[in-house]
């Protein structure tokens, strides 16, 4: 057992962390916001250079070979910058997804495009009436002579109007709810029939609603074994849900450090308000439950088969950041007293996405759930 | 000790929500339903109404335009205000500085200033909070000097809610320094159009623009619109605040919002189930309901007390506490309850008119931004924290 970082994790903390202060500072940030495409170009190049990109492929399709602790070193990082380019849903969940997807030739091609930064590509799962059932899907793929034919609606699909690439779950036999039957397509941004209706999310990135009708695509297209991709996307959710407990894990280490920086200067009552020991008591709540988002992730991270007490580890931090997040967030507001709801502030934009990653993938409520079906 | 309705509190009812049909125009009413903004004119065309029926005022004495409802005919009508989704009165004329003129105001400054508030020919804002004075009140520092027949007022006033909709405004300014910071304090009406005045607005977390910044340069103000004695302004805002944080409690507007959640609950929103079957959500529902209705007892008991002649004392701040948390909570509730439909940004469609596509439910549309905007409750008003101090020095005697 060894809980310190290698000497090749440091460097990639280091790196991050550097870029970061010298080129993610906030006014940049709301600036790429106000962009139509919602990301920057010459960072997402950046990322590339930095070999960000690869970070988390494998060393045989061309990625670095990082694993899930490199993963969470750099997700937390992104977290405390608040960084709004989709390397989520283009490496972290695309990618994950596409490399669990048997090998050939147009799947390594996407891979090959997104490791090079020259393509992008998102996944759509929700549906209208879903909530957060992955494998409640209504989209239906109807086999044709030479290909298939996809009719359905992905709804809140993240970096969907970003990106070249959009893999989606579709039906390819069974009833509604069911596990079986459901497959992975991947679908070319400019095919005819396809409509993507491209918006900003309120926590600064980019959705998009993507309606299909009688899309044809050739067999090809089809990803995954046919009918066989729901383990496939149950594994890339889990594989999402570690990056995105650092992401949460860093933005509430940052909103602590906002927190505790305003109750240190704000004077009130002729002192400093932190002074005060209603105060200290609960920015030192905040603090414990940074440490444990902080550790939840880590141990997250540390997973490294699918067992079920793996499973329980993801499941815990996904739902801490849904009640400690939301705690969190909730107090750094309230002890910015009126600062804490002007949209010029930082620790807003900060909570606004903390807010809504409890949402991502499934709120705490979903995964409490989840995780007592394994249990009892 | 009873809560029962008479038949004459019955037939009151469908006064009320006869003229409430009557008068409500429905596009409003939906949109407050749903969460969305509505503008000074929405609210102004309902305050007319009120006004021409003579009930503008439910809380003043009959004498000065009030409507002399016993304490259940008040209930009845906030009660179904709420559950019809009226706009809601602004605070600042009604439910502040009339009361405060009402009690404090010369005879002039009654004939002057009551009228208006009653027919909504002028709007209020509430000058109090400073940037470097929100919770410590006392240390205001916005200055008024005399000079001749004026005072001469210079500072900032910031978190100003509507000021940019406001014809007058009631500020706290210093008008001594040699003294305890509390005693030093005058209670002063402003004009807004007065020479000297800007107003900034302040965007909150969810895009809107409600909150302001004033800043007074050289502001020249009457004498004659001192409230009260000079130096006894404190007194004035206590007062004042009381009757702000039994109204901060809104448990009429609440229980219309938890039966919106309800409404939607219902919905099959969770892959073909409905969130009703999904007991986590419910358990937060219902604690939220819990919490509500014992704070519905707590408001009339106080109401009940200012009725028999007792104005609210600390006890006020019990609901402020409760009242803002449970606003809070329903709001939380829907957030949950939107799913994937709370990320999209689309302050575009929430505007009046708007032809805007919407993504998701209707009604999910509000829900982040809502969440977002309701963080204030705690904070105004007297942030809670303040509520719990007053609370245990004033009635834990700690
Ligand atoms: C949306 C909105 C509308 C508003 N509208 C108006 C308006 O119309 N007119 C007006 O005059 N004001 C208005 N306010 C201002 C409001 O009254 C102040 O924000 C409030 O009094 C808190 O002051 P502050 O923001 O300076 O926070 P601070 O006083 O700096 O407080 C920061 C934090 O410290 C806590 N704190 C401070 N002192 C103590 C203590 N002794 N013990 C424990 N905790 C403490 C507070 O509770 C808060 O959590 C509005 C505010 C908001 C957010």
């Amino acid at each position: 057992m060894d809980l310190s970082f290698s000497e090749d994790q440091e460097l990639i903390k280091s790196s991050v962390e550097k870029f970061i202060t010298d080129n993610y500072h906030s006014q940049k940030r709301r600036k790429i916001i106000a962009e139509a495409k919602g990301f920057n170009e010459s960072i997402w190049k950046s990322f590339s250079e930095l070999g960000w990109l690869g970070l988390p492929f494998p060393e045989e399709l061309g990625g670095h070979g990082g694993g899930l602790v490199d993963l969470m070193i750099l997700m937390k990082a992104f977290g405390r910058g608040l960084v709004i380019e989709p390397y989520v849903s283009t490496i972290v969940m695309s990618g994950k997804l596409l490399t669990l997807c048997p090998q050939g030739n147009l799947r390594d091609n996407i891979l090959s495009d997104i490791i090079k930064g020259e393509k992008k590509a998102s996944f759509g799962y929700a549906e209208p009436g879903s909530r957060f059932n992955s494998h409640d899907v209504e989209t239906i793929a109807k086999k044709t002579s030479n290909g298939w034919e996809i009719n359905g609606h992905k709804t809140v699909v993240f970096g969907g109007g970003q990106s070249d690439y959009i893999l989606i779950s579709a039906r390819t036999s069974g009833d509604r709810f069911d596990k079986n039957g459901i497959s992975i397509f991947c679908l070319n941004a400019n095919s005819p029939n396809l409509n993507i209706q491209d918006y900003p999310t309120i926590d600064g990135f980019r959705a998009a609603e993507i309606r299909m009708k009688n899309l044809k695509i050739d067999d090809e297209y089809l990803l995954s074994e046919k009918d066989n991709g729901y383990e496939i996307i149950e594994e890339t959710f889990l594989n999402t849900i570690v990056a995105s407990a650092a992401e949460a894990s860093g933005i509430m280490e940052k909103m602590y450090e906002m927190t505790l920086e305003y109750i240190s200067t704000r004077k009130q009552f002729g002192v400093a308000i932190g002074k005060f020991q209603a105060i200290q008591h609960r920015a030192v709540e905040m603090l414990i439950l940074s440490e444990e988002m902080s550790s939840l992730s880590a141990m997250s991270a540390l997973t490294n088969n699918k067992s079920l007490t793996n499973k329980k580890t993801i499941y815990s931090s996904k739902i801490h950041i849904g009640i400690g997040g939301k705690k969190l967030g909730q107090e750094a507001i309230q002890l910015h007293g009126g600062m804490g709801v002007t949209e010029e502030m930082e620790i807003g934009q900060y909570f606004k996405r903390l807010t809504l990653l409890d949402t991502f993938l499934g709120n705490s409520d979903f995964y409490l759930k989840q995780y007592a079906k394994i249990d009892f | 000790m009873n809560l029962d309705f008479s038949n004459k509190d019955q037939i009151f009812r469908e006064e009320v929500k006869s003229f409430i049909e009557d008068n409500l125009n429905k596009e409003t009413a939906r949109r407050i339903g749903e969460g969305l903004p509505v503008s000074k004119e929405d609210t102004q065309e309902w305050q007319i109404k009120l006004s021409n029926k003579g009930w503008m005022a439910p809380n003043w004495p009959k004498e000065y335009g009030g409507t002399g409802w016993s304490l259940t005919q008040r209930y009845i009508f906030d009660e179904e205000c709420g559950a019809a989704s009226t706009p809601r009165t602004i605070p600042f004329g009604v439910t502040m500085v009339g009361p405060v003129i009402i009690k404090y105001g010369t005879e002039e400054q009654k004939k002057k200033y009551l009228p208006k508030i009653l027919s909504s020919d002028q709007w209020w804002c509430q000058g109090y909070s400073e940037p470097g004075s929100g919770s410590d009140l006392a240390s205001l520092s916005t200055k008024a000097i005399k000079d001749g027949n004026c005072y001469i007022i210079n500072g900032t006033k910031t978190w100003t809610s509507l000021a940019h909709h406001a014809d007058m405004m009631f500020v706290l300014v210093r008008t001594r320094s040699d003294c305890k910071p509390q005693e030093g304090i005058s209670f002063i009406l402003i004009d807004m159009k007065s020479e000297g005045i800007s107003v900034n607005p302040i965007v909150t977390l969810d895009g809107s623009s409600e909150i302001n910044m004033v800043y007074l340069e050289n502001v020249k103000v009457p004498l004659e619109n001192l409230i009260h004695e000079e130096n006894k302004g404190w007194t004035v805002a206590k007062y004042l605040l009381g009757h702000e944080r039994v109204s901060i409690a809104e448990v009429a507007r609440s229980k219309k919002a938890l039966s919106r959640v309800k409404e939607i609950a219902r919905l099959n929103l969770d892959g073909g189930r409905s969130l009703t079957k999904n007991d986590r959500f419910m358990d937060k529902l219902i604690k939220c309901e819990v919490k509500l209705q014992a704070l519905e007892y707590a408001e009339l008991k106080v109401i009940s007390d200012a009725v028999k002649g007792n104005p609210p004392g600390a006890e006020a701040s019990i609901l402020k506490i409760r009242g803002s948390e449970i606003q809070q909570q329903i709001t939380e509730l829907t957030l949950e309850a939107s799913g994937y439909y709370a990320y999209p940004y689309q302050m575009k469609s929430m505007e009046k008119g708007s032809n805007e596509p919407i993504v998701g439910p209707s009604w999910g549309v509000s829900s982040a931004p809502k969440y977002f905007n309701t963080r204030k409750t705690t904070i105004y008003g007297g942030s809670n924290e303040i509520q719990k101090n007053i609370l245990a020095k004033m009635v834990l005697g700690l």
